[in-house]
């Protein structure tokens, strides 16, 4: 599979936070965007995901392009900026409701995903008593729960104890030898380079690669 | 699925308990809009006919459509699920219709407590009312009536929560009431003329002559808003830009 950006524009009134940025992510690697805070990274995860839409520009899921008619992609897993769940559910209930809009995974899925990122202990605790970490943990199950294609990570591993970070890390080098893709940010290069194949940088609205790789 | 699961999820929450609360004040307004003497179903139509009443409760629908709104419809894990955006304003539209009327159906059951301990339990079926009609049937229209209308008048209030923002829904809602409350004189319709324009007066108790006049200009008003909300919905699917 192949995600291909064509001269990505995005603007807030009038400033420009992705200026015409152009690149193709294959499926198959783990990339991972490093940028300052505010250099557009969530940004660019959430038009992709269609939640933004651009103002010009294409986004190409195999040269589909779900973003200009009333699509949303489909098989794609994210965790944007900071967790979104239901205050009085427990984490587990959380999950249920969502996976019951498409349907396509059961209780062991569910099981599963909190299982990877460690927070099977904590399924039935109601989410506005998860700590800071826990919430981040449920996002990445959430993520990660219907098996998708494509996975957006944004910031993934902000406040997760290094054990789960571990584990994570290596389901996520799992999923890449399924074929899967994977775009991961952070602003601390340091975190990813053990787990990337390519590294890129956003800066000013484009991407480039970094030119030596650790 | 999803349908059922968002319901009850929703019923989970604190929040959906503290409607009920405020339903049940709802309900008493009510006692202030009839006689001790009248039975059941005469109390019942003046209550769902009264300005506060019916403004209380629309206020209630439209504060759930923002919570509705925040909760789910604005969360991007639930959105990123939903294929597409026709789907995606339905599932909202009909999870939204089905929490509006258990409401509507939990302020019922209050209300009809409430007057039957005042009237004392003089619970008459036989009683006429509007056009001949026995009390008890033309409330039912009454009523079905109402919650369609209030329904469809604050559904338009989450396509201006959805293409702009909470302060133009609230503005629109407010003036809805306002009108509610200066247009509830009893008046008679009996020409083209006399017909109101304002789409909340049609929430009160008017005589229109026959029933066949005033189920004609109801079937017309319901007409008018779900185009509205028809046009509204295209808006939003075309030009609605970021989701979060
Ligand atoms: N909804 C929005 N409306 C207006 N401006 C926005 C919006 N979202 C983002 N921006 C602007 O776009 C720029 C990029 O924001 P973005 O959230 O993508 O940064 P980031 O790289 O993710 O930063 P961080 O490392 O802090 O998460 C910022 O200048 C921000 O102010
Ligand atoms: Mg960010």
């Amino acid at each position: 599979m192949i995600l291909k950006i064509n001269n990505l524009v995005k603007k807030f009134k009038n400033e420009e936070v992705i200026k015409s940025l152009s690149y193709d992510f294959k499926s198959g690697n783990i990339y991972g965007i490093v940028g300052r805070n505010g250099s557009g990274k969530s940004v660019l995860l959430k038009v992709i995901a269609g939640l933004y839409k651009q103002d010009s520009g294409d986004v190409l899921f195999d040269g589909i392009n779900y973003n200009d008619g009333n699509n949303f992609p489909k098989n794609i897993g994210i965790a944007i900026e900071e967790p979104a769940f239901i205050n009085d559910l427990t984490g587990y209930e959380n999950l249920k409701l969502l996976a019951s809009i498409q349907n396509k995974i059961g209780k062991d899925g569910i099981l599963d995903s909190l299982t990877i990122v460690n927070l099977v202990n904590d399924k039935d605790k109601l989410y506005k008593k998860y700590s800071l970490g826990m919430k981040q943990k449920l996002s990445l199950a959430q993520a990660f729960m219907e098996k998708p294609n494509v996975l957006l990570l944004d910031e993934p591993f902000n406040g997760i104890e290094r054990v789960s970070v571990e584990k994570i890390k290596a389901y996520l080098k799992k999923l890449k030898k399924q074929n899967k893709l994977i775009i991961i940010t952070t602003h601390i290069k340091d975190d990813l380079v053990d787990l990337c194949d390519i590294l890129l940088e956003i800066d000013e609205g484009v991407l480039k690669e970094y030119d030596n790789k650790k | 699925m999803i349908i059922k699961n968002s319901i009850k999820a929703f019923f989970k929450t604190n929040y959906s308990k503290y409607i009920i609360i405020l339903l049940f004040f709802n309900a008493l307004i009510s006692l202030g809009t009839f006689k001790e003497t009248d039975d059941l179903f005469t109390s019942l139509t003046l209550s769902y006919s009264n300005s506060f009443f019916i403004s209380y409760f629309m206020f209630i629908i439209f504060i759930n459509n923002i919570y509705l709104y925040n909760t789910f419809f604005k969360n991007k894990n639930y959105i990123i699920r939903t294929n597409n955006k026709e789907s995606y304003s339905e599932y909202f539209t009909i999870i939204n219709i089905i929490i509006s009327f258990i409401y509507s159906l939990i302020l019922l059951l209050f209300t009809i407590i409430f007057i039957i301990i005042r009237i004392k339990g003089n619970i008459s079926f036989s009683n006429l009312m509007h056009y001949n009609f026995y009390n008890w049937g033309y409330f039912i229209y009454f009523f079905i009536k109402n919650f369609i209308l209030i329904f469809m008048l604050v559904n338009i209030s989450k396509y201006l929560l959805l293409l702009f923002n909470g302060y133009i829904s609230i503005i629109y809602i407010l003036s809805l009431i306002i009108t509610l409350i200066f247009s509830n004189i009893v008046i008679e319709i009996n020409s083209v003329s006399s017909i109101n324009l304002l789409p909340t007066s049609y929430l009160s108790l008017h005589n229109y002559g026959t029933f066949l006049v005033e189920i004609s200009y109801i079937i017309g008003e319901f007409a008018i808003l779900y185009v509205i909300c028809l046009i509204l919905n295209k808006i939003f699917i075309k030009f609605r830009k970021n989701y979060i």
